[in-house]
């Protein structure tokens, strides 16, 4: 046996000792006396003695957590097979289906070219027989609606929806109608239950910051705030919906204020009925180049998110994240994975709808399909195990190489696009570990040693 | 015994928006399987 190049061993901030494995993403407490034993096992696990129950049992939670393997076993072998299996398995048709590119909000940082373009008759279905032909190979077909902003065209999202379904069961497909994300300003209690009538039971909805922070940020073409609206509106839909997940964008422009969304959340008795996350504003299309100067990237963003975790577990909020292994980056690697236009184009990411020089090809239109379909290589040529920083680096099993939008931009022989793992994992674990001992104290989710048992 | 989990070894089933992954190819795992092999449906927006 050998010990896995992907182990981490740390401390966490009340001195538990902790144990991570980055291929498996199995994360475990343990006492003293147990790590000495597990770094003795490591050290030399073909001569150490596992001659009591207790060290075989041990043992068997190395092996369970990846942390110990068998000999000859090569980690960076696994990480590629399962990478390809599943990036080039195209029994999973996933669509992200754009209904429009409309926009009821003027938001200051917003990626997307601002055209007015909207899914015609003709194009709804010209989808639905892209969709028909599609599911005829493949096993699950689940969709993601998106926008602009998707409910400006409900009535497209009804219609899809109701064919897709149709299609699925006439085929024998599992059906996963997915989530929404959807700026808010229209989901009042009435859409909310037609989504959730849909299937459609998950959203993401941006906030800010505080009032006056977002209402700075995320505008209505008059130059009014959303805020209020948005917050009425959550309160309306949050016992319909299954999931409302709050997106708080991030830069250098809101980062002290951020935090205070929660606040806000707290005050309207939403507190764990939604869930929060923090995220960062990205200048990566022509469309937002001006905002460039005020986005926080690597380390800076990832200290920032450390920051933000930090204070909203001060306040009672658990917006840890976790490091679970990946088999790839996201459906842009994904052979059977597409982003929809409102005008049927195709897109491998969603920086990308209506930025038709970088589309991979067309719903309905053989020559413009043959003239995109050389884009489709590039992304699906994209490989992190190329890259020899990734091969050599120990975060690639939850990093994949990172974003293949921004990887493909950076054009590097050598590394990938980092993702903010690279710079605060062991951190980040920590938090999510006070977390969890935090949000279990009255369950005994997690067992936290004695200071007697630490010891 | 001395180990706890704070969570168990297995593979993100969702890297995907809204898409399942199912996760039946038992001889490519390193770790068994959380979800024990079932279809899951994580919202996993945050990608974006």
């Amino acid at each position: 046996m050998k010990s896995s190049r992907y182990n981490r061993f740390f401390d966490a901030e009340d001195g538990t000792r902790l144990a991570y494995n980055c291929v498996t993403s199995g994360f475990a407490t343990l006492t003293e006396k147990k790590y000495r034993q597990v770094q003795e096992m490591l050290a030399s696990p073909d001569t150490y003695r596992f001659n009591t129950k207790a060290k075989k049992e041990l043992r068997d939670k190395l092996l369970q957590g990846g942390f110990l393997l068998q000999n000859g076993m090569d980690e960076l072998d696994i990480l590629k097979v399962r990478n390809r299996s599943v990036r080039f398995d195209p029994r999973q048709f996933t669509l992200t289906v754009l209904t429009t590119l409309n926009c009821n909000f003027r938001c200051t940082y917003c990626y997307e070219a601002r055209k007015n373009i909207t899914m015609s008759a003709e194009t709804e279905k010209a989808l639905i027989e892209f969709a028909r032909k599609k599911c005829e190979n493949a096993d699950s077909f689940a969709t993601s609606w998106y926008g602009g902003e998707p409910l400006l065209r409900m009535d497209a999202i009804a219609r899809l929806r109701e064919e897709f379904g149709k299609i699925c069961e006439a085929n024998g497909l599992k059906y996963f109608p997915g989530g929404i994300v959807t700026n808010g300003y229209l989901l009042t209690r009435s859409v909310g239950e037609k989504l959730r009538d849909m299937g459609i039971e998950t959203a993401q909805v941006t906030l800010d910051g505080p009032k006056d922070v977002h209402d700075r940020r995320r505008l209505l073409p008059n130059g009014k705030g959303t805020f209020d609206r948005i917050m009425e509106n959550l309160c309306q839909t949050v016992d319909c919906l299954k999931t409302i997940s709050i997106r708080v964008n991030t830069d250098k422009t809101n980062a002290d204020r951020a935090v205070e969304v929660l606040d806000a959340i707290e005050e309207r008795g939403l507190k764990g009925k939604v869930s929060v996350y923090f995220a960062k504003v990205m200048s990566n299309t022509a469309a937002c180049a001006n905002i460039a100067g005020s986005c926080l990237v690597g380390q800076e963003y990832a200290d920032l998110e450390l920051q933000l975790t930090r204070q909203a577990l001060a306040k009672g909020f658990n917006v840890t994240k976790y490091p679970r292994t990946k088999y790839h980056y996201c459906q842009a690697d994904h052979v059977n994975s597409f982003v929809v236009g409102p005008d049927g184009y195709l897109y491998k990411c969603w920086s990308d709808p209506g930025n038709i020089e970088e589309a991979v090809g067309h719903i309905s239109d053989p020559a413009r399909y043959q003239e995109k379909k050389k884009n489709v290589f590039k992304w699906l040529a994209w490989d992190a195990f190329e890259k020899e920083e990734c091969r050599e680096c120990d975060l690639l099993p939850v990093c994949m190489g990172g974003c293949p939008y921004m990887g493909l931009r950076a054009n590097s022989h050598t590394k990938g696009a980092c993702d903010d793992w690279k710079f605060n994992l062991l951190d980040m674990l920590k938090l999510y570990y006070a977390g969890r001992v935090h949000t279990s104290q009255n369950t005994k989710e997690v067992a936290t040693p004695t200071r007697e048992e630490r010891r | 015994m001395g180990w706890e989990w704070v969570e168990l070894p297995g593979a993100d089933p969702v890297t995907v928006p809204g898409q399942p992954y199912v996760c039946d190819n038992l001889e490519l795992q390193v770790a068994p399987c959380p979800l024990k092999g079932e279809v899951c449906q994580v919202e996993c927006l945050q990608v974006h």
